[in-house]
């Protein structure tokens, strides 16, 4: 088999199957979004041009969910990054051996196990009334605490199992990646009677940011979505306190209102928005690994 | 010398609490599934208990969670084996040979596969419903498609490029062509790193919600969208079937961590 023959036996049909899988239902979107299409509403499908994006501009609903969005994005990121950065020296300085080795197994576990079983394993411990976080807290004297159902707390509380999935998953792999920084340097750097925080501050973690930066980049992409955990937990209540994009656009579209080309026209915007990030972040990692 | 022992000694608490944190509530809920209707809504939590089978036995003899099984043991391996076939040979020619367009095709693959489901799910709900492929498993392994075959793609590119080439090289001084090299050569050195990859790709589709929650509603629910179906059952919360379909959830991605978890680091190895 020659490259050529190798070429189109294997790339062209594989990527005629993901051009129509990618393509197709976009293109079907936006000729959906332009139009008015309801599922609840017999009358004939008409096209109306830009309404269905210029109302999203207008809806109150809309923008808030944008805004949910974004701050999700901002909590789960940040708080996850921040965990991994704690935790990550400490584990590398302090664990040796067989409670290294369990370490990096265990943080990993969160992270893959599926989202809904997440969601339902930290509702179970939420509740109010059997909830052993609760219980925890009445023991040391706090009153019951509604993590779900008080509005000021409701997404922060949603956030923090995705910082327990991502937290430990970004521990364990700065874990890794700590023990690839080079020895000498940390002995050249404690020779000038640099402290720990100043070590990992100004030494350590320069060093391995780059290295870093496609966890960064798929945790960024990750926290696009909070459908599973959001829908588990509340489905975008109390009120609408915690609707992200994708709970909005799940209600509008399919769940109580049938408005599917209203619901597409946000698609559309997300898949722009995903494109802008991705193509954003790609160039960055190009230019940091050239 | 004391402060440097405490120091020690409170970094070891830390870490014994941070093990404590990250594994409890897998195990509360597995544990939970265990306890009898009594012990699971008793405050305060009753950490020792009889196990008892009874939320089991409730959960195989309804129909969503039995239909939701059988559905995700089937789709779930169909959609990965085609990831497979399909990725595999394209992340080989991703790895060894040049053509025209390559960083275009490869952002192409990162996009499908870190594209928000919200994006690609109503655009699919609209065009299954006029194919009247909604709610069938043909449906959604077509949909997951989108998923497995960029991630494998995208995963494999790596564990081709980490043989050396010489290996390769080799070969096809040996006479051997192109696919059989990949076949003989490059596929047995890289296959332990490659299955790792389908070990998680496997995850990957088993764990998905969002789209199979959409696009099915009762004939191919797949097991997270008949699990999550509690949600939306009333106040009277049934905990003791939850922990049970949950902990049924949970399995197969908990047994194949134990595999995959040495690849872990080669699927954040983005170039």
């Amino acid at each position: 088999m020659s490259k050529r023959q190798f070429f189109y036996a294997f790339m062209v049909p594989t990527f005629l199957i993901l051009f129509a899988l990618a393509f197709y239902p976009l293109f079907t979107a936006i000729r959906i979004s332009l139009q008015n299409w309801d599922l609840r509403n017999s009358r004939p499908i008409s096209f109306v041009g830009l309404a269905n994006y210029i109302e999203m501009f207008k809806d109150y609903r809309f923008l808030n969910s944008l805004k949910i969005s974004l701050f999700w994005l901002c909590l789960t990121l940040g708080g996850s990054i921040i965990v991994g950065m704690l935790l990550a020296p400490i584990v590398h300085d302090n664990a040796k051996g067989a409670l290294k080795n369990l370490c990096l197994f265990l943080f990993i576990i969160p992270a893959i196990l599926p989202r809904v079983g997440a969601a339902y394993m930290w509702r179970l411990m939420y509740s109010p009334s059997i909830g052993i976080i609760n219980y925890l807290l009445h023991l040391v004297g706090i009153g019951t605490i509604r993590f779900l159902e008080t509005p000021s707390i409701a997404l922060i509380s949603i956030a923090l199992i995705d910082i327990w999935q991502w937290g430990f998953l970004i521990t364990a792999l700065g874990v890794i990646m700590l023990e690839d920084v080079s020895p000498e340097i940390i002995e050249a750097a404690k020779l000038d009677g640099v402290n720990k925080v100043q070590l990992y501050r100004s030494i350590i973690f320069p060093i391995i940011f780059p290295i870093s930066l496609p966890i960064l980049f798929i945790k960024t992409m990750e926290s696009l979505r909070s459908f599973d955990f959001i829908f588990v937990l509340t489905s975008g209540g109390p009120g609408i306190v915690t609707e992200t994009l994708d709970m909005y656009a799940y209600w509008q579209g399919i769940g109580s209102s049938g408005r599917i080309s209203y619901a597409s026209s946000m698609s559309v915007s997300m898949v722009v928005i995903s494109i802008v990030i991705l193509t954003i972040i790609w160039n960055r990692l190009e230019k940091w690994h050239e | 010398m004391a402060r440097v022992r405490v120091g020690k000694i409170a970094a070891k608490v830390v870490i014994i609490l941070a093990l404590i944190v990250a594994v409890a509530p897998i195990l509360w809920i597995i544990f939970s599934s265990f306890k009898s209707r009594i012990d699971i809504i008793s405050s305060p939590p009753r950490f020792i208990f009889t196990p008892v089978m009874d939320n089991y036995a409730r959960v195989f003899q309804m129909d969503t969670i039995v239909q939701g099984l059988k559905n995700s043991l089937i789709v779930v391996p169909c959609t990965v084996a085609l990831g497979f076939l399909l990725g595999v040979p394209v992340a080989y020619t991703f790895a060894r040979f040049s053509f025209k367009r390559k960083k275009d095709l490869r952002f192409f693959i990162l996009s499908l596969r870190f594209m928000p489901p919200i994006a690609v799910v109503i655009p699919f709900f609209t065009i299954w419903l006029r194919l009247g492929l909604l709610d069938t498993r043909i449906g959604l392994i077509v949909t997951y498609m989108t998923i497995s075959v960029s991630s494998m793609i995208w995963l494999v590119i790596e564990c081709f490029k980490r043989i050396p080439i010489e290996y390769e090289e080799a070969a096809q001084l040996e006479g051997l062509d192109h696919l059989q090299v990949l076949l003989k050569i490059s596929l047995k050195i890289a296959l332990p790193s490659i299955l790792g990859m389908t070990i998680f790709v496997f995850i990957l589709v088993w764990n998905e919600f969002f789209l199979a929650f959409v696009l099915t509603s009762h004939n191919a629910v797949t097991m997270p969208v008949a699990s999550a179906a509690f949600a939306v059952v009333g106040m009277e919360v049934p905990w003791g079937q939850i922990c049970a379909s949950i902990t049924l959830l949970l399995l197969p991605p908990l047994v194949l961590s134990y595999f995959f978890m040495k690849y872990l680091p080669n699927i954040f190895n983005l170039k």
